[in-house]
């Protein structure tokens, strides 16, 4: 069962009132049984993964707060009495490597179950080729099946043991709300990934009911389910047909799939990111926030921070900033004095951490080379236009570019568009041949040719009025959004307007959108 | 408190939308062809009247005259079989008639396909079954029983079935035709394949011209007990449980066919005994007309339209046999 069914509503709004009827600190209890339920309901049978999980932080956050306890108990102790250098000691000593060991456990762990089970075939894959060279037999598959969203709730959880480890949050001691917080029905299979500080308290304080938040709420979701099933559902047939047929296609095409594939992934995408947040909010839950109009980015670099914000920003606060301050980067920094320009020194550490976030990125996505291909290459980009940036400056000097021209922004946003767009070429294909395959097709047979049938095959003209429909309808609630928030401005209209609105998504998604049993399905996200 | 009576107003406001949402597109785009509209607001007129009811296949469903029949049995008739009804489904609208109708005597189509075909995978086929099904509880116990959850909403909102929303000159059509004096007198429109009657019966007067290919029967038209299905059996089982409970009697039908099919369906001396056995367990009739004496000399070609469904005529002419046979039947009782 995915949120984008009627069963899913249904389900949700007997969930809802249960939580409501329910006592107030009883309410996680409820959210708790709902989302165990619901994470069953999605076809998940096996919880063993998810309690060992819940069970490592649960050991490892309590461990590492008794130490502090331990520490802070002794300063108190001997206050007064010591010095600030042995104060310090003590401080390092409870900092030290036990809870250095704990962290570590807790990653080791989680991070070992995420790679053995989603990552174990693709490295037996690579591997047995090497051995087979040598002569030796190849390792067989594993049988393992990961679970539906452990991409997602091993980034949460790792964050919230880091989080506990650098004392920025205190550890929750009741493993039932541990569980909890690492399978929260709504977020579980496609995020956003929470950051403990702020999800945990609202998940675990009782909620009043309240209309505003009901009424928001399902905003959200019916825009969540327009975008999904109107644009993203419909887009995905076209997509497919011309990526299944890349080997006789014209690069011309592949270009128009990967433009299509662009929106069809943001639909999709942003729409169960819509749904979620509308479900969350209706329980009187604020989650954070994944996308902030991305095709309006005027470079790689924002648009990744406009993108997938959960989990960028969770890159950027547990890999980048460790991995730019590392002893590696430092060291560099240091050593290097006397061999390179003070600029190439302060980049280093930069360029260091964005190669590891980038690889990551992209091999979090999906154990296979086209995903890894897929990061590298967006690293690749921002890496290059950091290092490039004086001769892009120096460049518009001489052209007497203004950037803040209108032209200019928009050219920013088209290119912006381009590259991400061509980036996707890479996870376009089933397989990395495929990819490779659909790459060389696009760089060496591109002919434009603006026919019908090179632009969007296969599609009948309905399909194609249904998607600028849906389309158009997106771009016109992006623009309301630079402005001012789109639910409160429609909460400033009459009744009679604010309904109308409603209508029309909800003909839109039962008259347009797609249903047929065949196609329908997950979320794209789903997958990783 | 107030919060619950603005959530009521707005839940019956949305409710009301979806509803005449939902007949609006059904009215527009539901083509009239289909006889299911006119099947759909008989079943609605003769509520509290029938008596006797047909279920089961196309070989029913075009098979036999409800009118006739009902008028040699001197007893309200509804034909409510429907082409590759799924035994589950047959079920589930016998436990809705029930609660519609006094019925007295049900006459089900049994066949070779009709244990062995798996048409319960068949999602327009159980979606003709929740249309046909009349109290909503029926219907939400229908859908909650045979569909996946994310087939609900093609159950319920007509509009998740049009797959082409903007062809015009189908909605077109449509339109013009419901606004006339055919629609309302139900009369099905001149390009259809088949004509409704009424009171579910339609038929067509097309004539089988004999071309028969053996190449095209499938291993599920061949008798084989082991492949009675487990799904088609239990609801066949459930159909004589229910009957029994609400002493109706149950009248299991092997309908005729051409001589030509009936020779590549196996052994059906073993279905024959298959069904007379569940028959003589459940209290029920076995009215076999397979091998009925001289029965290819009363129903040859010109009485079917292909090589195992009934024409007009051969309807007419079946509807009058199963009557006298079941009449003379239950005098020498």
């Amino acid at each position: 069962m995915t949120v984008n069914t009627l069963a899913f509503l249904l389900c949700f709004i007997v969930s809802v009132i249960l939580y409501y009827l329910a006592p107030k600190k009883y309410q996680w209890i409820v959210l708790l049984a709902v989302s165990l339920i619901f994470y069953h309901l999605m076809g998940v049978d096996n919880f063993l993964y998810v309690l060992i999980t819940t069970v490592t932080l649960v050991i490892a956050t309590g461990r590492m707060k008794k130490i502090e306890d331990e520490t802070n108990a002794e300063l108190l102790e001997k206050k007064g009495s010591i010095s600030r250098e042995e104060k310090k000691a003590i401080k390092a000593k409870g900092k030290g490597r036990k809870r250095k060991w704990l962290v570590f456990g807790v990653i080791v762990i989680n991070l070992g179950i995420l790679l053995v089970l989603k990552y174990g075939n693709f490295f037996i894959d690579n591997v047995n080729p090497v051995l087979q060279y040598f002569g030796m037999d190849g390792m067989n598959h594993l049988g393992l099946v990961a679970p539906l969203g452990i991409s997602y709730y091993t980034l949460q959880s790792i964050g919230y043991a880091l989080e506990v480890y650098r004392g920025k949050s205190e550890p929750e001691r009741n493993p039932f709300k541990v569980l909890l917080f690492v399978t929260y029905y709504p977020q579980m299979t496609q995020g956003p990934i929470g950051r403990f500080p702020d999800l945990a308290p609202q998940l675990y304080a009782g909620h009043d009911f309240s209309y505003h938040n009901l009424s928001f709420g399902f905003q959200r979701i019916l825009w969540g389910l327009f975008k999904k099933a109107v644009i993203a559902d419909h887009l995905k047939p076209l997509v497919d047909t011309i990526f299944d047929g890349y080997a006789t296609a014209n690069g011309f095409t592949l270009f128009m799939g990967c433009i299509f594939m662009t929106l069809q992934i943001y639909a999709d995408f942003s729409g169960y990111s819509d749904i979620v947040l509308g479900v969350s909010q209706v329980y009187g839950i604020e989650m954070m926030e994944n996308f902030e109009r991305p095709f309006f980015s005027k470079s790689l670099a924002e648009y990744w921070r406009r993108w997938h914000i959960s989990l960028s920003s969770w890159f950027r606060d547990y890999i980048f900033y460790p991995a730019s301050i590392s002893k590696a980067a430092v060291n560099f920094s240091k050593c290097g004095k006397k061999i390179f320009s003070a600029r190439i020194r302060k980049l280093f550490p930069v360029v260091l951490a964005l190669s590891i976030v980038w690889f990551c990125t992209g091999f979090w996505h999906d154990a296979s080379w086209r995903y890894i291909f897929w990061g590298v290459g967006n690293g690749v980009v921002i890496i290059s236009a950091i290092i490039l940036e004086p001769q892009f400056k120096k460049a518009k000097e001489v052209l007497h570019i203004k950037e803040d021209s209108w032209w200019w922004q928009g050219f920013s946003i088209l290119r912006t568009f381009i590259i991400i767009a061509l980036l996707k070429v890479f996870p376009a294909g089933d397989t990395t041949v495929q990819s490779l395959g659909i790459v060389k097709r696009l760089f060496c047979n591109f002919v434009p040719e603006f026919t019908r049938a090179a632009m969007v095959p296969g599609m009948e003209t309905y399909e194609l009025i249904y998607i600028a429909f849906g389309l158009i309808l997106f771009l016109c609630v992006s623009l309301i959004q630079t402005r001012m928030p789109v639910r409160e401005f429609l909460a400033s209209k009459p009744f009679v307007v604010r309904w109308c609105v409603y209508f029309i998504l909800i003909a839109g998604i039962l008259g347009l959108g797609v249903f047929n049993s065949n196609i329908v399905g997950g979320f794209e996200y789903a997958q990783f | 408190m107030r919060n619950f009576r603005k959530i009521l107003l707005r839940v019956l406001l949305l409710g009301a939308f979806l509803m005449v949402f939902n007949k609006a597109v059904r009215f527009v785009y539901e083509e009239p062809n289909q006889n299911v509209i006119y099947t759909r607001s008989d079943l609605k007129k003769s509520n509290g009247e029938v008596e006797t009811l047909i279920l089961g296949t196309s070989l029913m469903h075009w098979g036999v005259n409800g009118q006739v029949l009902g008028e040699v049995l001197d007893s309200p008739t509804f034909n409510l079989a429907t082409s590759s009804q799924p035994m589950d489904g047959t079920y589930y609208l016998l436990k809705d008639q029930i609660k519609h109708n006094p019925l007295k005597r049900v006459f089900l189509g049994v066949h070779v396909t009709v244990m062995q075909n798996d048409t319960n995978s068949n999602i327009n086929l159980r979606r003709g079954i929740f249309d046909r099904i009349q109290s909503p509880l029926g219907k939400l116990e229908y859908m909650f029983k045979t569909a996946e959850p994310k087939e609900y909403e093609s159950y319920l909102f007509y509009s998740t079935r049009v797959d082409n929303v903007m062809t015009w000159e189908v909605a077109k059509s449509n339109v013009k035709y419901k606004l006339s004096d055919d629609y309302r007198n139900n009369k099905s429109p001149e390009n259809s394949r088949y004509t409704y009657q009424t009171m579910g019966d339609e038929n067509t007067e097309k004539i089988y011209d004999g071309s028969f290919s053996v190449e095209k029967l499938r291993k599920s038209t061949v008798w084989n007990r082991k492949r009675l299905l487990e799904i088609n059996t239990t609801h066949l089982q459930k159909i004589a449980d229910i009957c029994k409970k609400n002493g109706v009697e149950l009248n299991l039908v092997i309908p005729p066919m051409t001589w030509e099919y009936t020779k590549h369906a196996g052994d059906l001396d073993d279905m024959h005994n298959y069904f007379q056995e569940f028959c003589d367990e459940n209290d029920a009739n076995l009215y076999d007309f397979t091998y009925y004496d001289g029965i290819y000399d009363i129903f040859p070609n010109e009485y079917f339209q292909d090589k195992k469904h009934l024409n007009a005529r051969g309807a007419v002419k079946f509807a009058e046999l199963i009557g006298e046979t079941y009449l003379e039947d239950h005098e020498e009782q």
